[in-house]
């Protein structure tokens, strides 16, 4: 089932066209991975389905309610966090938090549950006393994931939540994701780093000028390009090595020499890196040095768009 | 140099009058004698057509002029220096001469008033004959100039007019060429296979009452040439008709430069992966979306090249159009988008239009 739905949403500011009859849909229990350069349409897309301005024309469906007629269950369906942090600094860890969730109409002991709940799962109970202003900048985000998530929303929109922290906390955030995703929500998760993506998306769509270009899973991306890759073996000597045997190697679909580097080309879905090495250990040719070399994301970016993510 | 030695002289006629009426002097008759004989010889040096004659006339208004100041009216010298001038610009071509006859009327002119009036001028008349020369001297260079560039325009007009009928004529040899194969290919295969069936159904029709068994052989005969026949022309046409990646490109090319022949655009086009995945249909979207590119580019850019690439990936065919030119910072989306949009969907594409750095357009289709 499809836990939300956009059908060409369009969103006009004056003249300018910053999402364009953009047509997607999000399965329930994917981790959707948004990715676009600066301008590209993706934060007014995010805003949109959120609730925070409205669509010029075109319908977003979540949970197959149309959320102009049904704002309230929109609302506490779906949990946001924005790119700029948004905490209040004179405020505890814990007030932040349940002031948020009361937002959302919880009261009482569930209240005070959720939001021990929340900060339990980001990571910052023992600092529910502090204040925000002593933190740093990847215990602010993981507080702000906590507002996010206090009251357990099914649809999470993480826009950006790696930028300017840590590593470890950026790992933490990573995780964390995986382990919401694990507990059932599904996650909108747009980043500038390709290689996040890459890791932890099930689905991911490429934006560029408001419209999706492309859609599916990295490999179904990566494919898109070609459905090769090329593993680049240098050798000490290549006297005596037979290229014929190469070719005959599962998957293997041409064999280029040059100097002393031997470029095989192969199927991507083909693992077949063990054989093509055993082949030069059984001709006993000594190797220097082994590449993989197969399309990642960036390149399925720079070749769709024309142009780098972080431009 | 007629208007400006009448205009010189005309100044200095009424210079006279106006002196005479002021001075009012005695002798006015042959003053005005005088100033008529003055009018009628230089009148004639503009009316002869002959060097030698206008020559005559000159050196003898010279002489009159200088007669006529020493016995009837002192300021008939004046007409002197303009004399001076056109001689030694129209016929004397060494300077030391031109110098000499400069300076000689000096020695015969006795006040010093005379000398001052008749120096200034000599030196105002030599300024105006020297700026004449050298204007007229400028105006003959741009008319050889322009005359060698009219010559050259012709000859490259007439190249012209040569290379197109030759264009012509060779598209029409061509189209015989391919006609006269055509025709041939007809007759070679498809007459051969038609006449030799014809024969044998005819014997057929002869032998079918009579012998059964032969006649059966013929048909099958008839039938099997037949058949064989409507092969080869199979495979012929299959040869004929040009492949379709061919097509495409050849027509993208021709667009390209014919825009490029009508307009100062600049192209380049290049294409990349395996083009033959690119069906007609595809081509026929590209082609259309590209000429209205390049409508748009050369309406509004301003741009000098355009470069078009075709890139065909794994699962994807990718078009980039960009220009040089001044691009626009917020695309408005009009008819001619629209229209490469919805032709785009047939095919579930999609168009992307920037104008951030001159103009791209960059179409995706799937495969």
């Amino acid at each position: 089932m499809n836990i939300l739905e956009l059908t060409k949403l369009t969103k006009k500011f004056g003249d300018f066209i910053a999402v364009d009859q953009l047509t997607l849909s999000i399965a329930e229990g994917e981790i959707f991975g948004l990715l676009g350069a600066n301008g590209a349409g993706k934060s007014t897309t995010i805003n949109m389905v959120s609730g925070l301005i409205r669509a010029t024309s075109g319908e977003i469906q979540l949970m197959g309610k149309s959320i102009t007629n049904n704002r309230h269950f929109a609302k506490m369906n779906i949990g946001v966090v924005p790119q700029d942090i948004a905490i209040y600094e004179d405020l505890t860890a814990y007030e932040n938090v349940k002031f948020f969730a009361g937002l959302y109409g919880l009261r009482g002991t569930k209240l005070d549950e959720q939001v021990k709940k929340a900060l339990e799962f980001v990571g910052l109970s023992d600092r529910h006393k502090s204040f925000p202003k002593n933190f740093s900048g990847g215990m602010k985000r993981r507080l702000n994931i906590a507002c996010a998530i206090a009251h357990q929303p099914k649809l999470i929109i993480m826009d950006e939540p790696t930028v300017g922290i840590d590593p470890q906390s950026r790992n933490y955030i990573l995780n964390s994701v995986r382990k919401l995703n694990e507990m059932g929500c599904t996650i909108i998760y747009t980043s500038h780093y390709m290689e996040e993506v890459e890791e932890v998306c099930s689905q991911i769509a490429i934006v560029d000028h408001g419209k999706v270009i492309a859609e599916g899973t990295k490999e179904q991306l990566k494919s898109i390009i070609t459905d090769t890759k090329d593993v680049w073996v240098e050798v000490k000597n290549i006297d005596g090595l037979k290229l014929e045997p190469i070719q005959t190697i599962n998957g293997v679909l041409g064999v280029e020499v040059s100097d002393n580097q031997i470029k095989i080309n192969s199927d991507m879905g083909v693992n077949n890196l063990n054989a093509i090495i055993q082949h030069f250990i059984t001709n006993q040719i000594e190797i220097h040095s082994i590449q993989e070399k197969e399309p990642n994301l960036e390149s399925v970016f720079l070749t769709l768009t024309g142009r780098s993510l972080r431009d | 140099m007629i208007a400006e030695r009448i205009t010189l002289k005309g100044i200095i006629l009424i210079f006279i009058i106006l002196h005479t009426i002021q001075v009012s002097l005695q002798d006015l008759p042959k003053i005005i004698l005088a100033l008529l004989i003055m009018i009628c010889i230089n009148l004639g040096i503009e009316i002869v057509k002959d060097r030698r004659w206008k020559l005559t006339l000159l050196i003898v208004s010279t002489v009159v002029s200088f007669v006529l100041s020493q016995n009837v009216y002192q300021w008939l010298i004046l007409f002197i220096p303009i004399h001076i001038c056109e001689y030694i610009f129209e016929y004397i071509k060494q300077k030391w001469v031109q110098l000499i006859i400069l300076i000689a009327p000096f020695f015969f002119i006795s006040t010093r008033q005379e000398q001052f009036i008749f120096g200034l001028i000599l030196i105002f008349s030599l300024i105006i004959f020297q700026m004449r020369k050298q204007y007229e001297e400028h105006l003959l260079k741009h008319e050889t100039i322009n005359d060698q560039l009219r010559h050259e325009s012709q000859v490259l007009k007439k190249q012209l007019i040569l290379s197109n009928q030759y264009l012509k004529q060779s598209e029409y040899t061509i189209k015989l060429e391919e006609r006269n194969r055509l025709s041939q290919m007809i007759h070679d295969q498809v007459g051969h296979a038609i006449a030799g069936s014809l024969i044998q159904l005819k014997a057929m029709k002869m032998l079918k009452d009579s012998d059964q068994e032969k006649a059966t052989e013929l048909l099958q005969n008839a039938i099997h040439i037949l058949s064989e026949g409507l092969d080869t022309i199979r495979a012929t046409l299959k040869n004929i008709k040009p492949k379709t990646e061919q097509l495409g490109i050849h027509q993208i090319r021709l667009m390209l430069d014919k825009f490029s022949s009508t307009f100062p655009l600049q192209n380049s086009f290049h294409f990349q992966g395996n083009i033959e995945k690119i069906s007609a249909i595809h081509w026929k979207i590209i082609y259309e979306n590209l000429v209205e590119c390049l409508t748009n580019t050369m309406k509004y850019s301003k741009a000098t090249t355009v470069s078009v690439k075709i890139h065909v990936l794994n699962k994807l065919i990718k078009i980039e159009m960009k220009d040089n030119g001044v691009g626009v910072s917020k695309v408005k989306k009009g008819l001619g988008i629209q229209g490469m949009e919805e032709r785009a969907a047939k095919v579930h594409g999609t168009i992307i239009v920037d104008g951030s750095h001159g103009f791209s357009v960059t179409m995706l289709f799937p495969l």
